[in-house]
């Protein structure tokens, strides 16, 4: 069994690679070979669904990025931008979106004017291992919201997650330390990463990511406004595909029935094979990404991991969850288990030339999984 | 140029041990096998959700053993023994083993064929490794004394199948998923065989 990945923009071919496939998929084929057939006996609906195939197949992709990106970048919380919380709340309350706040260092030579183009802080993105069982291992993120580490109440899962959409951020600090709107607004700000659909955005102003500057020691203001970035909307909250740990439902199978045709890849992951997929093996997974939410992960280090994730039954049961399980973007009974991954040695949100984060371009990837 | 090879290597080893009625174990084939070409078939009707609702069909739960196995030339790509037993009497009419006729598909065509079903208690996993084990046994009374026209033939050759991956609902459809010729053993009554195969779904390191 081998795959491989390919990244368009449009008709433009960007990139085309193999995958690697990881332990974990080792131990979902494992899983099919040694299910009990005995479970189905069992007049019970949820314990009889553990037998649906579904649950052993692919079912989500995610992102990620090197973890020196998630204590920089939109993810980075100091006093300076702490300072700017009231701001925050106060742009939630104009324009009903999260603000975005990253800073660009003095030191570097952006043209704070205008255009301009911000490579995200990343580091060294883990180095590629078939024993990954995590997008981006070992991340430690040191923001604090109220004096409480963020990462206390959401620990951190190797990705980008999605918390920005007001609906999954008020469901997920409910009686949580961060439950207050100014709190919640800072907590949804930290850790992004993906943002609302254009249906949801204002009609007015959508300028809400906003790279500031740090003031100089000689400059009276501690920070000074360098530009906002009109806010282009993303299909993953539009489709409400993604959920707030950033995983992104399959949301169809597009296989050779008749009258059953593909569906949109802006909905979601899709699959879908050809008619003589039994004889040659390929599986396609294609899902598209907006402009607005490559130029969101942007923000917030970039996409330098993709990866495709089956259910992990065993934990999805161990939380105390019932098959069949049903795809929520907040609580979700799903848990998964990652299959293969893709490295990109170059970000996927990398803009070349000028025009910022609006010259991000909506992209497709289409991972093909060959099991001949 | 990649350092870690970008796939997963499904691969299997077969050991034959050779029970005598009196304990004593002597091995006879220790060799890794071939996956063939209906592992691939299953696992993609499984992961486009085209095949069986059901994830027990897509079990390896019965072998087959035959007496035409050739000693070079074989392919991935096969899809039945070269000369499976065709009777639960080749089988052994005594013995302990569940036989089932199913629908075999092949390359060619859809066989009614005989199979050994595996029971459950007898594929072993440990802890949440990425090897499964199967314990295949061919008893005492167990294919003794097969002739084809009128001459006595030997095993020599095994094959393990998927259950039923394209769902079908009349009868299992079952799959030919790995195989191995070996040199003819000439079966009796006096010891059992115990085929060990184990089928690693590991990370391919190269």
């Amino acid at each position: 069994m081998r795959g491989e990945v390919e990244i368009w923009n449009g008709d433009e071919l960007l990139f085309k690679e193999p995958n690697m496939i990881v332990d974990g998929a080792g131990e979902l084929l494992a899983d099919i070979m040694t299910v009990s057939p005995s479970l189905s006996g069992i007049q019970n609906t949820s314990t009889s669904a553990i037998l649906d195939a579904s649950n052993y197949i692919i079912q989500a992709i995610s992102f990620g990025t090197g973890k020196d990106a998630f204590n920089a970048n939109a993810h980075a919380m100091d006093a300076t931008k702490e300072a700017l919380i009231p701001f925050f709340v106060n742009r939630l309350a104009t324009s009903g979106v999260v603000p975005v706040v990253t800073f660009v260092s003095s030191i570097e030579n952006y043209t704070l004017a205008g255009d301009f183009v911000i490579p995200p802080k990343v580091g060294l993105p883990v180095a590629p291992d078939p024993a990954l069982t995590v997008l981006e291992p070992n991340i430690a993120m040191n923001a604090k919201v109220g004096g409480y580490f963020v990462s206390s109440v959401f620990p951190p899962n190797g990705q980008l997650t999605n918390f920005m959409p007001s609906s999954i951020f008020s469901s997920m600090v409910q009686n949580t330390v961060f439950s207050s709107t100014t709190s919640a607004v800072a907590v949804a700000s930290l850790l992004g990463c993906f943002p609302d659909g254009s249906g949801v955005l204002p009609t007015g102003s959508r300028y809400n990511k906003f790279y500031v500057r740090r003031g100089s020691s000689s400059e009276a203001n501690p920070y000074i406004q360098a530009a906002g970035v009109e806010v282009v909307g993303g299909f993953f909250n539009a489709a409400s595909s993604m959920d707030v740990s950033g995983f992104v439902n399959l949301v169809m199978s597009s296989v050779p029935r008749v009258g059953y045709s593909m569906s949109s890849t802006a909905s979601g992951l899709c699959m879908s094979a050809n008619s003589s997929f039994s004889s040659n093996g390929v599986i396609e997974y294609s899902v598209a990404l907006a402009s607005g939410d490559v130029g969101f992960a942007n923000m917030y280090g970039g996409i330098y991991h993709l990866g495709l994730w089956t259910i992990d039954m065993n934990k999805s049961l161990q939380s105390g969850n019932r098959p069949p399980f049903a795809f929520t973007r907040v609580n979700n009974p799903r848990k998964y288990k990652l299959f293969c991954r893709k490295g990109l040695s170059k970000n996927l949100g990398f803009i070349e030339g000028f025009n910022g984060d609006l010259n991000n371009t909506q992209l497709s990837i289409k991972w093909r999984l060959r099991f001949l | 140029m990649n350092l870690l090879s970008d796939n997963i290597n499904l691969h299997g080893h077969l050991q034959i041990i050779k029970k005598a009625k009196d304990g004593t174990e002597t091995v006879l084939v220790d060799d890794k096998n071939m996956i063939v070409s209906g592992m691939g078939f299953g696992l993609s009707h499984a992961f486009t959700g085209d095949g069986s609702d059901d994830v027990d069909d897509y079990l390896i739960d019965r072998f087959q053993v035959g007496v035409s196995g050739p000693t070079t030339g074989i392919v991935s790509s096969l899809s039945e023994l070269y000369g499976p037993l065709t009777s639960i009497s080749e089988y052994g009419a005594g013995s302990n083993n569940v036989i089932e006729f199913a629908q075999q598909i092949t390359n060619t065509t859809i066989k009614i064929l005989p199979s050994v079903i595996i029971p459950r208690h007898r594929v072993k996993r440990y802890d949440s490794s990425t090897c499964v084990e199967y314990i295949l046994v061919l008893d005492e009374e167990s294919c003794n004394n097969i002739k084809r026209n009128g001459k006595e033939v030997y095993i020599n050759e095994i094959g393990m199948l998927m259950r039923n991956p394209t769902g079908n609902y009349e009868l299992d459809s079952p799959v030919l998923v790995c195989y191995k010729t070996f040199n003819q053993i000439k079966k009796t009554d006096d010891f059992s065989l115990i085929f060990r195969w184990t089928i690693f779904n590991e990370t391919n390191f190269s």
